[in-house]
Order: structure tokens, then C-alpha cells, then sequence
């Protein structure tokens, strides 16, 4: 299954999800009713027998009018607990890291287990082709466990415990951190957000209930007709709970074992993976998360986070000989594991950015959307080693991240860059001007294969940008794009890109426009087209060939019957077509992107250019295309 | 009967639109102690430099014991202040007692980068210059991150004083909080030296 297909099943599964929710909503409305009758009646038949003169009050039986009423109260209660829980959750991965105690890690951090997690998530991140996320460290938790949260790919965050950080080696952590990608690379996270407002929703009646007790716990005079139907009440929040756990195990067994496979794919070093379960199993903490939010999230943890008669990680053992059959499962009592390195030193060309066919790379590369390999992730660490200390010191300062993106946008021609500077002298505050010009050089220096992953490692800084600190790197963006007489597509892309990632955590979109229509689609895909193909040939024969390359794949996908080169397209209309095919369905994206790649593949002749940018459209659809690498072991 | 349940509807309805208003405080709150935190980040990195810079400087200016010594102490109070600051961001006094500090090192900076003006060679040190960089582009660092920080401050504290939630402010104890105020540091009294 590949990762359109993965996000294609997720979106289906995310419709199970809701009808069974509607069903358990309907059903705890329902006993909250039932709750209610019995314990009024319970009441009453207390008080006919202890004061029978008083009391003779006739049993309440099933009254549609007040039923009906008390249902709809229910409903409202529950849909709104889920509404309040679900938009605490937008907030995206940090906010969800940040509830469970997590402190963000920087990007010059302080020791150097810390460095070493920076790095592993960094490569990772590259590897696959999605921006960095943001890392946090979860301080107080002393079990080795980890997980990933944010809904979309842009918005993630990654959070690692201070057990974890301490005991685990780098190949142990790159196996943990690469199973967490796995999860944010299968589209699991988005279901997972949604899983918990469902289940804060059903299980709200219980806590309701457990306030109402408490309330009667006050030791107030009719106190114990209060705790009846308090009691009734989180009778039914139980059973609410015990629903909500077994949905939560339901969920998440089956996707463990796959994420675990994939992280070893990922690596091609099973030992990481293994070797982390096997300490987790050794550790006396375990992976237990004392944190009071864990038990709403634990189906989103590397492993087993709280004690429970429901498991939401299949058991450590079976993991680990998933993955190494001959494992004998006992629990070694102290000492070190010996772990052989005998990863067969891979034979890498030497990483050589000035390469311009990357023909294969791109061929190869189809199978490899949203799964990458381990060239993947040793073409990135190399590619982090090679990036000027000078760019690197700038990274994890938002005046310095800011510096760099606008760098990116510089002309290579002086001329127009003198516009550009002018430009920016006029919009931007003196201190970003002084460091632009300070990186100026450097970066005009450096190859195209380095602008993307830069982009991608400056992210995670630029997301703590104010909202107006936000609004303002538009207009520097914008003035800069403006200023350039001879803009490139490249750079337009560059800037839409940039723009695109950092949105969803300025705007909070509630319901994700889908488009599923593949009518509304055409002419915008026939845009892009024809640019891509304009941008990349400078023959018109081959401008039409390679366009006609890429409307093959429209036709035989039924997008369209014939299709002919746009000649014209303004940038305004690339960035509505963008705009608009960044919200088609999972499997419109394949089609897009096949039709992409085979406009870029028509001659064998693709220069890192049109490699890169063919990336960054990618990013736009937030389809995560790893790197192209000329030697794939 | 009927008006019971319409008042538990009222009821309702308040206790839901409070818990939005609430969670709205919260996350405001932690947008501008997050944004602090960048802030942080650069302070260390400044309060780092200042030790190679004494090493520095101390080869050469042999007879101005007393300016080193000022600007050792000041670092030292200052990293103390940006502590209790980092546990409490936007509280007034901590926010108060950074500036204050703050103040204090970039006086005594100032008078040891003035004293090298007398002392030519220390001036045309090569690591003197690479200090003195690092220094103008860390205070630039600083005022971007402090920019963030006050635009999340202000935030905050108008979702305490506007009206809905003004009262669950008070209810829970949402204090208003401090912005950080620059000080005028020796790099603005000079114009920033563009090196191309």
C-alpha cells in the first residue's frame, strides 16, 4: 500500500469512526435517561418505605416529551465536550505536547543527548520530505516512551521523554523517532486527534457524574439523593470509558506493528527498534507515563503508557520477534546489550550536489512517496554535515530563520538583487536587512538541492513567529518576489511553499474543504502542467512533448479527453492552482502527481532544479517526497 | 418541570461557552511563556560570550581591573535575573528585574567597548571583531524574539480585559502580564556597521 492509499483508508476509516461515535452518543443518551428514571424511581421507592405517609409518590415511568428532552441535553453536553476537545487539539502537535508536561526543545540545546535527538529527527525529517517538526522533551516522565501528534504535516511535533533521552543510544532513538514518523507518514495522527475528542465526549457524562458525587460529598442533607444519581450517572460514564477503551485498542494494535516495520525499513537497522523495546522491557519505569493527561492520548504513545486490562500496544514481546524471531523474550537483569554493528558499510557516491541528471533518482523515486529508506536518511545526514556553519548558526533564531527565507528568494543576477535589497530595505526592519545582506553570499553560494531541506529545518523556528511577525514575512516575501524583474518559477514555488506550511498554524481552518471532483480539478492541473513543462525545456517541441507526456496520465486517469498547452499562465493563476489541488482526495493527488513526474521524466535530462521543484509542489500537496538520491542501494 | 429543564439548557450552554473562554486563556497564556522562551535562548547565548570576551580583552587592558570585573558581576546578576525571568515569564517583577539587570550589563558592556577605543591593538584584535559581530547580531536576535514575545503579551492581555473573558480571567486567576521593555543597549546608540 502506498501512501496515497494509506491516506485514502485513513479517510475511510475516519467515516467508520464518526457513524460508530453517532451510535455511541445515541446509545449513552439513552442510559443517561434510563439512569435518570431508575434513580428517581429508586428514590422514590426508598422514601414510600421509610416515610410512608409522606411519601406515596407513584412510580415515573417513560415520558416521551421530558425523554425526548433530556436526549437532546445529552447530545448537546457530549457533541460540545468533543467540539471544546477537538479545537484544544487544533492547536496542532505542541499543544498536545504541551498538555502532557512537554518543554520544546531548541535548536542549540544544551546537552548533547538532546543534540543527538535534534539531529536523528532532523534527518528523518529530511529524509522523508516533510518539514521538521517541533521536539519536545517530556521532563518529568521517567519511562522511555514517545509519541507524535499534530494533523497535518506541517503541524506536527514530536515528544520524547527525559527516560528515553537518557537511556536510549542514537541508533535506538532514530528507531523510535523513525516509528513516529511512521505514524505522521500513514496519516495516522489526524485519526488519532479526532479519536480523542470523540472519546472525551463519551466518556464526559462519567466525569460529569464524578462532579455531581463529589458536589454530594459535602455533606449536605438530602446527600444521598444526589449520590444516586450521581452514581447513576458515572455507572454510565464507565461504560462510556470501557467503550472508549476498547475503540481506543481496536485502533491502534494493528497499526503498531506496522509502524514498527516500517521504522526498520526506514533505518534498515532493526536493532533500533528492537533495541529500544528491549530496554523499555528492562527498565524498571518501563514505558509508563505518569502525566494525569496520558490516559486520553495513550493510544498515541510508542508503547504501553498506563496500566490496563486493555492493552493498546501489542505486547513487548511479540514486537520485538516481529522483528528478530529468534528473540527469547526474558528479561536480561543488568548489564549492556551487545550490539553488533554489522550493517555492511553502504558504498555512497560521494554526496555531490553539482550532479545535474537525476533522472533515475526521480524514477525510483515514485515507490518511495511517503516511505523512505535508509539511502534516504544517510543522503540527509550528509547533506546536514555539508550546510555552512555560517547558514547553521542562524537556524534556530527567528531573526535568523527569517534572514535565511528571504536569502532563498535572492536573484542570481546582481542587478535585480539590487532591486530586490532596495525593496527589502524599504519593508523590512534594519536588523533582518543587515542579516540578509550578512548571508548573502553563503547562500547565493550554496546548490539547489540545499534550499528545500533548509526551508524544511527553519520551519519548526518560523512557527514561533507572533501572528504579526507572520503577516510581516508575507509582505518581505511578497516585496521581494515583486522586486525581481525576472522572476523564476522556482522561486515563486519557494514562496508559496514557505507560506503554505507555515498557514495552518496561523489559521485555524475548522472543516477541510475536499475536492473530489476531478471536472473541478482540470483546468488547474492543466495550468501547473503546462508551467512545469515551460520551466523545465526550453525547445517548444519539447515544452509540448513533455506536457503531452504528463496529459497522458490525465487521460488514462479520466481527468480529461483532450488536453492542450496553456501558453500563457500568470502566477496568480499557479497559485490558485495550487490553492486548489491542495485540497483534492488522497487518490486524485496520485494522478496529479504521476502526471507530474512523467512531464518531468519525458527527457532523461532533469537538472536538480526541476527535481526540487518538483518537491516543493509536492510540499504544497503535502504529499512528502523524499529526497532524489542517485545511488539507492 | 419545563422551566427546570430550560434553565439547565441556560446553564449548560454557560458552563460550555466558560470551558471555551477558559481553554482560550490557557492557550494564549502559554503562546507568550513559549515565546519567552526564544528570548531565552539568545540571552544565553549572549550571556556565553561575554567570559571570551573578558579573555580577551583581559591580555591587553592589564590596567582596567575594575571595567572586567563590572562586567563579570553584571553577567553573573544578569544570568541570575534571566533565571527567575524563565520561570515566570511575564510576571512584572521578574520582567522588571531582567530589564533592570539587562540595563546594568549593557552599561558596563558599553564602557568596556569604549575603553577599546584607547587601546588600538585590542581593537584590531581578530577575535575582538568576531566578539563585537556576534554581539550586534545576537542584540538583533534578541529584539526579533522580544518582538514575538510582546505580541503574544498583548494578546494575552486583552483576552484578559475584554469582557466575556474579563470574568473568568478573574475567576481563575489569569493575572495580566509584563512586556519586556528594551533597554538601550551600547549596539543602538551606534549605528549598526553593515559588513558586506
Amino acid at each position: 500500500m502506498d501512501f496515497f492509499a494509506h491516506q485514502d483508508r485513513t479517510r475511510k476509516n475516519s467515516l467508520w469512526l464518526i457513524l460508530l461515535f453517532v451510535i455511541a452518543v445515541i446509545l449513552v443518551a439513552a442510559s443517561v435517561y434510563f439512569a435518570l428514571l431508575m434513580s428517581l424511581n429508586l428514590v422514590i421507592f426508598i422514601g414510600n418505605i421509610w416515610e410512608p405517609a409522606a411519601y406515596d409518590l407513584p412510580y415515573v415511568w417513560i415520558n416521551w416529551t421530558y425523554s425526548l428532552i433530556i436526549f437532546i441535553v445529552t447530545i448537546l453536553v457530549i457533541i460540545q465536550a468533543c467540539v471544546i476537545k477537538i479545537g484544544n487539539l487544533a492547536g496542532g502537535g505542541s499543544a498536545v505536547a504541551e498538555k502532557l508536561g512537554g518543554r520544546r526543545l531548541h535548536r542549540t540545546p544544551e546537552d548533547r543527548q538532546a543534540k543527538i535527538l535534534q539531529n536523528v529527527v532532523e534527518e528523518m525529517a529530511i529524509a522523508s520530505g516533510v518539514p521538521v517538526p517541533q521536539i519536545y522533551l517530556l521532563e518529568k516522565e521517567k519511562g522511555i516512551n514517545a509519541f507524535t501528534a499534530g494533523d497535518k504535516l506541517s503541524n506536527a511535533a514530536v515528544a520524547v521523554t527525559q527516560g528515553a533521552l537518557e537511556a536510549l543510544n542514537r541508533h535506538e532513538l532514530q528507531g523510535i523517532v523513525a516509528h513516529e514518523f511512521s505514524h505522521i507518514l500513514n496519516g495516522d495522527m489526524r485519526i488519532n486527534i479526532r479519536l480523542v475528542g470523540y472519546l472525551f465526549g463519551i466518556t464526559v457524562i462519567g466525569r460529569f457524574g464524578k462532579w455531581i458525587w463529589d458536589l454530594g460529598s459535602t455533606g449536605r442533607k438530602r446527600g444521598h439523593v444526589i449520590h444516586i444519581f450521581a452514581g447513576a450517572l458515572i455507572a454510565v460514564g464507565s461504560i462510556g470509558a470501557l467503550i472508549a477503551r476498547i475503540v481506543q485498542c481496536a485502533v491502534s494494535r494493528q497499526r503498531e506493528f506496522l509502524a514498527d516495520a516500517t521504522a526498520v525499513q526506514f533505518t534498515r537497522n532493526p536493532e533500533g527498534v528492537t533495541g529500544a523495546l528491549k530496554k523499555i522491557g528492562r527498565s524498571i519505569h518501563g514505558s509508563r507515563i505518569l502525566s494525569r493527561n496520558a490516559p486520553e492520548i495513550c493510544h498515541m504513545f510508542f508503547c504501553m503508557a498506563i496500566k490496563s486490562m486493555l492493552a493498546t500496544h501489542p505486547p513487548l514481546d511479540e514486537r520485538i520477534r516481529r522483528i528478530e524471531p529468534m528473540f527469547k523474550g526474558k528479561r536480561i537483569e543488568s548489564g549492556f546489550l551487545q550490539y553488533q554493528n554489522d550493517i555492511p558499510e553502504q558504498s555512497w557516491k560521494k554526496f555531490d550536489p553539482s550532479v545535474s541528471t537525476m533522472a533515475m533518482g526521480l524514477k525510483r523515486s515514485k515507490n518511495h512517496v511517503g516511505s523512505p529508506v535508509a539511502a534516504h536518511i544517510q543522503y540527509s545526514s550528509d547533506l546536514l554535515g555539508k550546510i555552512p556553519q555560517k547558514i547553521n548558526n542562524e537556524l534556530d533564531s527567528m531573526l535568523g530563520a527569517t534572514a535565511v527565507v528571504c536569502a532563498l528568494l535572492l536573484d542570481r543576477d546582481p542587478m535585480e538583487r539590487n532591486n530586490q535589497f532596495k525593496a527589502l530595505q524599504k519593508y523590512a526592519p534594519p536588523e533582518l536587512y543587515t542579516h540578509v545582506r550578512y548571508l548573502e553570499e553563503t547562500v547565493r553560494k550554496i546548490a539547489s538541492v540545499y534550499y528545500l531541506p533548509l526551508v524544511e529545518l527553519v520551519i519548526p523556528t518560523l512557527r514561533c513567529l507572533s501572528p504579526a511577525q507572520f503577516a510581516a514575512l508575507k509582505r518581505y516575501l511578497q516585496a521581494l518576489i515583486e522586486a525581481d524583474g525576472k522572476l523564476a518559477l522556482f522561486e515563486f514555488v519557494l514562496k508559496k511553499m514557505i507560506t503554505y506550511q507555515l498557514q495552518s498554524n496561523y489559521r485555524r481552518s475548522p472543516i477541510e474543504q475536499v475536492i473530489s471532483n476531478k471536472k473541478q480539478l482540470t483546468k488547474h492541473v492543466l495550468n501547473l502542467l503546462s508551467v512545469l513543462a515551460a520551466a523545465g525545456h526550453k525547445k517548444s517541441i519539447e515544452v509540448q512533448n513533455a506536457f503531452n507526456a504528463g496529459a497522458d496520465i490525465l487521460k488514462s486517469a479520466g481527468f480529461l479527453q483532450e488536453a492542450s498547452l496553456v501558453r500563457k499562465v500568470s502566477y496568480t493563476l499557479v497559485d490558485t492552482a495550487l490553492n486548489h489541488l491542495a485540497l483534492a482526495t488522497p487518490s486524485l493527488k496520485r494522478d496529479i502527481y504521476d502526471c507530474l513526474c512523467a512531464c518531468v521524466l519525458y527527457d532523461e535530462n532533469v537538472t536538480v532544479q526541476e527535481a526540487e521543484l518538483l518537491r516543493m509542489v509536492a510540499s504544497i500537496m503535502d504529499i512528502p517526497v523524499p529526497p532524489f538520491v542517485q545511488k539507492m542501494v | 418541570m419545563i422551566t427546570f429543564l430550560i434553565i439547565a439548557g441556560i446553564i449548560l450552554i454557560i458552563v460550555v461557552v466558560s470551558a471555551r473562554i477558559y481553554n482560550g486563556l490557557v492557550t494564549v497564556r502559554n503562546r507568550f511563556k513559549n515565546a519567552f522562551s526564544q528570548i531565552d535562548v539568545q540571552l544565553k547565548r549572549r550571556y556565553d560570550l561575554i567570559p571570551n570576551l573578558v579573555e580577551v580583552a583581559k591580555g591587553y587592558l592589564k590596567h582596567e581591573r575594575d571595567t572586567l570585573k563590572a562586567v563579570i558581576e553584571a553577567r553573573n546578576s544578569a544570568v541570575a535575573a534571566s533565571q527567575v525571568a524563565s520561570g515566570n515569564p511575564g510576571d512584572p517583577s521578574a520582567m522588571k528585574g531582567l530589564v533592570g539587570a539587562e540595563a546594568l550589563l549593557s552599561n558596563s558592556l558599553g564602557r568596556l567597548f569604549a575603553l577599546t577605543e584607547d587601546y588600538p591593538e585590542l581593537k584590531a584584535n581578530e577575535n575582538m571583531l568576531a566578539l563585537q559581530e556576534e554581539f550586534s547580531s545576537t542584540e538583533n536576535r534578541i529584539a526579533f524574539a522580544r518582538q514575538a514575545f510582546n505580541d503574544a503579551v498583548t494578546v494575552y492581555n486583552i483576552s484578559c480585559e475584554k469582557f466575556p473573558s474579563s470574568i473568568i480571567a478573574g475567576m481563575f486567576n489569569f493575572k495580566k502580564a509584563e512586556l519586556l521593555a528594551s533597554t538601550k543597549t551600547f549596539e543602538e546608540r551606534k549605528p549598526i556597521k553593515a559588513s558586506f
